[in-house]
């Protein structure tokens, strides 16, 4: 396991980082950018006296925990230094390039260079969820006080493409409501053993959790949902969810009828 | 029977105007504060016991919540205190709340930024990012409009941008850029209400949108340059600089 000091890229060291993105893409074949994360005409040293063991997460949870406790011990520090790892693009970018034999994967665990933003952290609020350890990390650290309740979108390899996790980290009203998230939570996670209900994440079946982040936005605009009680937005959720909500989500076979007819 | 969800506003919630509210806020050092110090809504006939509330974005998660009171007992000038250092970058969400437990939004006003010190908030957002050795970068997302990003190491990344000297300097290429987006613009719906907003901020006599051929690039760089002189000559950008040159060198 390699251990490493923590840094951030500059300007020059994310450019540099992207050029050879781009080339592992192009050639479709892995190399080293072991020398990229020690550059010091790239990287900006962080902290020295704690290091940094860079292994494999089992998922977006452990990936999340591990981020917070490190970033958490090394506050001080970071903040002498004035970086602030909310949105800091060349700090997250390092720890993608130093976890980058583990992120350069695709669902199946092969060989895969995905989107620059799931590696380079994207600048825009909308969609910096997507670098695959800041995003774990934003929600494991937005839910610190009610882990359980967003376990079912951390429950997956950080590099697996979650439907459940894209979902919750894109909808902010949801994640700061823990009453939504109970709720939602009622409706996908089947109770006995934890999982999310495979139909859940299925666009074809009625009360699915897209439908429910859709149905939630709208009912935000005209009910104060932050205020209200698990039972009192449930009270709101239009028929379609009722089934989820019984625990007996629809069958895998039964779809919605197609609206062209 | 449960309702359902047939449209955005299905229960008639009043959209409360951008003139009948403003949000002033105060910050020192990690603190701030802020009051609701307008909040004119007696055209919309709320009942006397509904309830205020104003909630406040800042970054992804960043969720507050301020129970201000039932509206006929508004104290308009107590302050709430703010739990980030990020204030001037809050957007608030005002919602007048039916009595009762129904939960029903009888009335919101949303994006409201805060004004900081009594000056009116900008049109351009500015956003403290990452941003290794560059001072500032305009970032135009499509959805959320232009924002002027400021290096997040900058002491006082607030003052910075106000200072003549950056304004001066920055503010001509920064409208220029704006200026070929709004050219270029295809938005609709809540994107192209800031496309809208941006072309009012940019008329000027000498530029108009109107004869700018949005096929032609050369037209947009045409619109674009135009829109950045004439943005420098209003706020006398150069005579303001050479005024604060000397000052510094005395």
């Amino acid at each position: 396991m390699t251990t490493l000091r923590m840094r951030y890229f500059s300007q020059e060291g994310i450019d540099e980082f992207e050029q050879h993105l781009s080339r592992m893409a192009d050639r479709d074949e892995r190399h080293s950018i072991s020398t990229l994360l020690e550059d010091s005409a790239l990287t900006v040293p962080l902290e020295n006296r704690r290091s940094l063991p860079v292994h494999e997460f089992s998922n977006r949870a452990d990936c999340g925990r591990f981020f917070y406790k490190k970033l958490d011990v090394a506050s001080s520090e970071l903040r002498a230094a004035g970086v602030n790892p909310v949105g800091h693009r060349g700090l997250w970018t390092w720890f993608a390039a130093a976890w980058l034999e583990h992120l350069l994967l695709d669902s199946k665990g092969n060989f895969f260079v995905g989107a620059k933003e799931r590696y380079i952290l994207s600048t825009s609020a909308r969609r910096d969820y997507r670098h695959l350890l800041y995003g774990p990390w934003m929600l494991y650290t937005a839910a610190l006080e009610n882990p359980d309740l967003v376990e079912i979108a951390l429950c997956d390899p950080v590099t697996k493409d979650s439907p459940v996790f894209e979902q919750l980290a894109s909808r902010r009203d949801i994640v700061t409501n823990v009453h939504a998230l109970k709720l939602l939570n009622k409706c996908y996670r089947n109770t006995t053993t934890g999982v999310v209900h495979p139909q859940a994440v299925r666009d074809d079946i009625a009360g699915g959790l897209r439908r429910f982040g859709s149905v939630y936005s709208q009912l935000a605009v005209n009910y104060d949902l932050q205020n209200m009680t698990e039972s009192a937005i449930q009270a709101l959720l239009p028929a379609e969810f009722q089934p989820w909500l019984d625990g007996r989500p629809p069958d895998l076979k039964t779809r919605k009828p197609s609206a062209k007819k | 029977m449960r309702p359902t969800v047939a449209n955005l506003n299905f229960t008639s919630r009043k959209r409360i105007e951008r003139s009948h509210v403003r949000i002033s806020g105060t910050t020192a050092g990690n603190e701030g504060y802020f009051i609701l110090d307008r909040f004119d809504v007696s055209e919309y006939e709320f009942p006397y016991d509904a309830q205020l509330f104003v909630e406040s974005w800042t970054g992804k998660y960043g969720y507050q919540r301020f129970d201000v009171g039932r509206l006929d007992r508004l104290d308009l000038a107590k302050r709430h205190d703010f739990a980030s250092n990020d204030l001037p970058n809050a957007t608030f969400r005002i919602k007048v709340v039916a009595p009762g437990s129904s939960g029903k939004i009888l009335g919101d006003a949303d994006n409201i930024p805060v004004e900081i010190g009594g000056r009116p908030p900008s049109i351009l957002p500015i956003d403290p990012v990452d941003l290794d050795n560059r001072v500032w970068w305009l970032e135009i997302d499509e959805e959320t409009g232009p924002v002027l990003q400021m290096n997040q190491r900058l002491p006082d990344y607030q003052q910075i941008a106000r200072d003549i000297e950056f304004r001066a300097t920055v503010m001509p290429s920064v409208v220029y850029q704006i200026a070929l987006w709004v050219a270029s613009s295809t938005s609709s719906g809540e994107a192209d209400a800031k496309v809208r907003r941006w072309e009012k901020a940019l008329t000027f006599p000498s530029v108009d949108l109107s004869k700018v051929n949005v096929e032609d690039e050369d037209s947009r760089q045409d619109f674009a340059t135009r829109a950045a002189k004439a943005f420098a000559k209003h706020h006398d950008l150069f005579e303001k600089f050479i005024i604060s040159l000397d000052r510094n060198q005395q």
